[in-house]
């Protein structure tokens, strides 16, 4: 059985449908990405997952528990990780402050937090200060050790690489690629085919709202509209 | 020492530097005339609201136009404990028996309007709590409008737009200078607070706050509750100040006044609320003076009816343009300076296409 399950959803922003009947399954323990160009709904499909955008049908399984009118709070608490785009980190705050302002256990905090340090190296050297003297890649391992810290079962990440130099962008799919082999499972929205196409095992293709293929990478990486963009450039 | 340890220890200094004013204003009001005397403890009182809103929206990001509404349940419920049953019967005759013979000392009595004053807040704003920005500020309007022509025409149990009178108990400096520095602790507290910075981190990125799976909703619920229970006791101060309660005492004036103030110290400071309470007062109480014209020394000054208001709405609108994130906003030099030496010192890899320009520009927040 998946561990996440989305089945026929819609998500419609005013009077414009943003996502149609999309259906995507990830399994236990295995990594999935969604790629498609700017527009083709990939964050929009994840904030409704997340609770963040309404869905208006369709519905999102995750562990066997329907979690699809769920607000963003009580879906967190089910062991779900969210990476919003944009690294979202509190800027203001420490790291340390941002790491707290996660959902986790009281009494597990301090034990999860070591071990997030022992993950991401650099922010045990900066944990106590404010978050906007970190560079990008360092911002975006902030956000993604701040979701893990509640322990989630599924990770999802919203283009991680976006505004990185390719240098950290390499170190952050590392990273990635580290936490998968732990056994996280983890969902992938990437606009960059290649990387996420490294990562994964299968992909789902959005275009216009809707899944237009799928397949496992292997059979994607021929799939040349993966490469080009609908209007013909490069995706 | 740390960032954290800097910006915990500045906290407490910051709260010691705010509760020493507040006490040299009680020593200020009690040494100086009758006249000076009454401007420094309306300012004092300016301050209780304006600490309430502070907590609200200082934490939440929302500015409130609800407030005066708040205190007035506040200063209402309070004021009924502190009249003569044998007054109560004639001007608020619509209230159960047990409410007219009730009555209380005045502490108790201001416990009662803070307690009033959150419940009030939590019924009441349960339905605002989920919205954001100019909609909620325009709800908690209504809120205002709505309580104002409640109070104004429920003639038996409000007693109307005549309100009630005869409190029997007029605060001293020093119970009014108790009660502002309990609210100011009471809101440095909560701004350290759990829920506090839950609060602040869905101010500065609702997505980042929700993805962190934080019930904005709640942590605003939270806040107007414990903003509730400090406007309850502002609106009762107020009250037994002017031994008189009326709806028009809470009304669009005294609206535009706290949140002006808190505007114009810094919305999201503590420290801002009392610099806005204070100085507005101090240039209002000035500007009062000389509007009434009269001989100061030398000078003999023709009366100017308005100058006041005017002086007080030309500062607002200049700090508003000037200075928008409020006069108290900027930290002291000394921690700036300490930030740009640590971050000299660190110099972290420029990484990212944006960096550079991000960390150049990033405002220095304390």
């Amino acid at each position: 059985m998946a561990l996440l399950e989305i089945d026929g959803m819609s998500v419609v922003y005013g009077r414009q449908q943003a996502v149609t009947g999309v259906s995507i399954n990830v399994g236990d323990g295995e990594a999935v990405g969604i790629v498609g160009v700017n527009g083709a709904g990939k964050s929009t499909t994840l904030n409704a997952v997340f609770g963040l955008a309404r869905k208006r049908s369709g519905s999102v399984q995750f562990d066997g528990r329907n979690i699809s009118a769920k607000t963003p709070e009580e879906i967190s608490s089910t062991g779900l990780g969210y990476v919003p785009e944009g690294r979202h980190i509190f800027s203001t705050l420490s790291v340390r402050e941002n790491m707290k302002l996660a959902r986790c256990p009281r009494g597990e905090f301090q034990s999860n937090l070591e071990e997030m340090l022992d993950q991401f190296p650099i922010l045990g050297e900066r944990i106590d200060e404010p978050a906007w003297t970190l560079s990008g890649g360092e911002q975006q391992q902030l956000a993604i050790a701040r979701a893990l810290i509640s322990r989630p079962r599924l990770l999802i990440l919203d283009e991680p690489s976006l505004g990185l130099a390719p240098q950290m962008v390499e170190r952050v799919f590392a990273v990635v690629r580290r936490l998968h082999e732990t056994g996280l499972s983890i969902l992938l929205v990437e606009q960059n085919a290649g990387r996420c196409l490294g990562l994964v095992s299968r992909v789902y293709v959005m275009q216009k709202g809707r899944i237009v293929k799928e397949g496992t990478s292997l059979e994607m990486a021929n799939e040349d509209s993966l490469w080009t963009s609908p209007k013909g450039g490069p995706a | 020492m740390t960032y954290s340890q800097f910006r915990r220890r500045g906290f407490s200094v910051e709260l010691g530097v705010l509760l020493g004013v507040v006490i040299l204003c009680g020593l200020a009001a009690t040494a100086a005339s009758e006249v000076t005397s009454g401007v420094i403890t309306q300012g004092l009182i300016s301050l209780l609201l304006v600490v309430s809103l502070y907590i609200f929206s200082g934490n939440s990001g929302i500015v409130s136009f609800g407030h005066p509404a708040i205190a007035f349940a506040g200063a209402y419920a309070a004021s009924l404990f502190i009249i003569e049953p044998g007054q109560k019967a004639m001007t608020v005759p619509g209230l159960p028996e047990a409410l007219i013979s009730a009555q209380s000392s005045a502490v108790v009595s201001v416990a009662i309007g803070a307690a009033f004053g959150a419940v009030f807040a939590g019924v009441v704003w349960l339905p605002l709590v989920r919205l954001s920005g100019i909609r909620s500020s325009l709800a908690s309007f209504a809120v205002l409008l709505v309580v104002l022509n409640v109070a104004n025409n429920w003639q038996d149990v409000t007693g109307g737009q005549t309100g009630l009178s005869g409190l029997m108990y007029a605060p001293s400096v020093l119970s009014i200078c108790i009660w502002t520095m309990a609210s100011l602790v009471v809101a440095a507290v909560y701004g350290a607070s759990r829920s506090g910075r839950r609060l602040r981190a869905s101010r500065e990125d609702e997505v980042a706050a929700e993805a962190c799976g934080i019930n904005i909703a709640l942590e605003r619920w939270i806040a107007i509750v414990v903003s509730g229970a400090v406007a309850g006791v502002a609106g009762a101060i107020y009250a037994q100040y002017l031994g008189t309660l009326t709806p028009s005492m809470f009304g669009l004036d005294l609206d535009f006044l706290t949140v002006a103030m808190l505007l114009v110290g810094g919305m999201f400071f503590l420290r801002g609320a009392v610099v806005g309470a204070l100085l507005l007062t101090a240039v209002a109480g000035i500007f009062g003076r000389i509007q009434n014209g009269g001989t100061f020394g030398f000078i003999t000054i023709d009366p100017y009816p308005g100058l006041a208001q005017v002086a007080f709405a030309l500062l607002t609108l200049i700090v508003v343009l000037v200075r928008p994130e409020g006069l108290a906003a900027k930290p002291p030099q000394f921690i700036a300076n300490w930030l740009h030496r640590r971050r000299e010192g660190k110099a972290a890899g420029v990484d990212t296409v944006e960096d550079s320009a991000e960390k150049t520009s990033m405002e220095v927040h304390s």
